[in-house]
């Protein structure tokens, strides 16, 4: 998952540059903030400090003879998926993913969702900069846990997650995490295509228009990555492993679908709760079975209670893949004039010709 | 007054890609005649730690350009070109005899003197040379 705070700590490299942008910024958010809102920004800022301050050139880090050999590797695949990023996605890192950082945790903040108990329409928070947003993100577990306890005592399901990437949409120089630089080849590769497509476009108040065309980017990226490297076996996994993923979003579509309906229904709240926790049961059965089918690990989907919360979740990242990937096709897969496109439409795209 | 004592330098050559592959450390340092200039490739954990020293003399007539660069929050720059690229075109990052060298914090203070030794050093030269030639005339007349 991914998440767009805003912090206000300037990188050491990008100091003189941003130092005025930043401290308008800063200035914007005093003067807007709540106090409830000051103690958000308070930790966003502390926690993007820790990431700027912790941060070391990738090439410092591979000059350091304490670095593994694992590490090392990682750290080289991800500076050639960089290279490639730029050189034939038309993404640019603008010195983003050249430095690493080891928070020394498992993941880089927690991210909040939530939604009323009989809707499906995401409860959002407003930012200064990147504007509406659908979830709420902390650098400290325990903050987004009281988060989550205020949001179910007023009654709204909620899902809180752990997030182990999150881009800063260009305005810091993001870097690689210990959090996420151990993944397999493929999910480092769609991670890192996925955020600089962030920072190659971004419209505010449209997190799920953002989140499928980063999706889009990252799979045509990771394609081409592989071809690239003329691993067909690889390639053909991670084609069957996006029919799976697939797979399992028609059927979470097909609840949600079901379950829209169900809330639009006059019922007592009663008879709702118990149709629409056999619903999310039903879902539950179905993905469940489709793994067993595979003969596959259930995801972390299902490790999770499934709530209206938790599908609100799915549905920012996935909802308009299919209608941003036939846009892709429609421009023979080329990328610079796919971006040329929705940097001219915006997420108001004209159909498909 | 100029302090024509030997001068050490710390500095640093950053690698053009971001692997750090070709970035050398290296020292220079300021004879009489001449310039020493040491460096060595830092190296990593590809290549198990940093390569051999290597030595290039450099004497000062050599030196055709010299400037400091400093910034704010920046590491200090010393760029010296050189008359005759060939001297230094092994090490890596430095383009027709062009050194941009990242001074590292130690030399700071050093740093300070490098300009005024080498305009002093190479006004000796030319003063040498100058002496030289007028010798030469006497002895022809």
């Amino acid at each position: 998952m991914k998440l767009y705070p805003l912090s206000f700590l300037p990188s050491k490299d990008f100091l003189e540059k941003r130092l005025a942008r930043l401290l308008l910024a800063a200035c914007m958010t005093s003067a807007l903030a709540s106090c409830q809102a000051l103690s958000f920004y308070t930790q966003a800022i502390r926690g993007q400090a820790e990431i700027t301050f912790t941060k070391v050139p990738v090439f410092k880090v591979l000059q350091s003879p304490a670095t593994t050999p694992e590490l090392a590797a990682k750290l080289q695949l991800a500076q050639e998926l960089v290279d490639f990023a730029e050189s034939e996605l038309a993404l640019e890192a603008s010195g983003s993913y050249r430095h690493y950082a080891d928070l020394q945790r498992d993941h880089v903040t927690y991210i909040v969702y939530a939604a009323p108990e009989f809707s499906l329409e995401p409860k959002t928070w407003w930012y200064p900069i990147v504007g509406e947003q659908d979830y709420r993100g902390y650098f400290q577990k325990e903050d987004a846990k009281d988060l989550v306890a205020q949001l179910e005592e007023e009654g709204f399901d909620t899902y809180l997650g752990g997030v182990s990437a999150y881009s800063t949409l260009g305005f810091f120089n993001d870097p690689l995490l210990n959090t996420f630089i151990e993944y397999p080849e493929v999910d480092l590769a769609e991670l890192i295509f996925h955020e600089l497509t962030h920072q190659r476009y971004f419209e505010k108040k449209e997190t799920s228009f953002n989140e499928a065309l980063a999706e889009v980017v990252a799979r045509e990226g990771t394609r081409r990555w592989l071809r690239k490297k003329g691993d067909r076996q690889a390639l053909a996994t991670y084609e069957l492993r996006l029919k799976r993923r697939s797979a399992i979003r028609s059927e979470i579509e097909s609840s949600i679908a079901r379950l829209k309906k169900l809330y639009a229904t006059p019922l007592p709240a009663e008879e709702m709760r118990r149709r629409k926790t056999a619903e999310l049961q039903s879902l539950h059965d179905e993905v469940k079975k489709l793994y067993a089918g595979w003969q596959q690990k259930p995801s972390h989907f299902l490790s999770t209670p499934l709530n209206n919360a938790r599908l609100v979740s799915f549905t920012t990242y996935e909802a308009l893949v299919p209608e941003l990937q036939q846009r892709l096709e429609s421009h023979d897969r080329d990328l610079e004039a796919f971006f040329q496109d929705i940097e001219k439409n915006g997420s108001l795209l004209p159909p498909s010709p | 007054m100029l302090n024509t004592e030997p001068l050490n330098i710390h500095f640093t050559i950053p690698a053009k890609d971001h692997l750090g592959r070709e970035e050398v450390q290296g020292q220079l340092r300021f004879h009489a005649e001449h310039i020493d200039l040491h460096w060595r490739m830092t190296g990593n954990v590809f290549t198990k730690g940093p390569s051999e020293m290597k030595l290039v003399a450099i004497p000062y007539p050599a030196v055709a350009e010299v400037s400091l660069k400093k910034r704010w929050l920046r590491p200090t720059e010393l760029i010296l070109r050189l008359e005759n690229p060939e001297l230094v075109s092994e090490i890596p990052g430095i383009e027709v005899g062009r050194m941009v060298l990242i001074i590292d914090a130690q030399s700071k203070k050093a740093i300070e003197k490098v300009n005024d030794l080498i305009d002093f050093q190479r006004s000796v030269f030319l003063l040498d040379e100058t002496n030289k030639r007028l010798d030469a005339m006497r002895a022809e007349s």
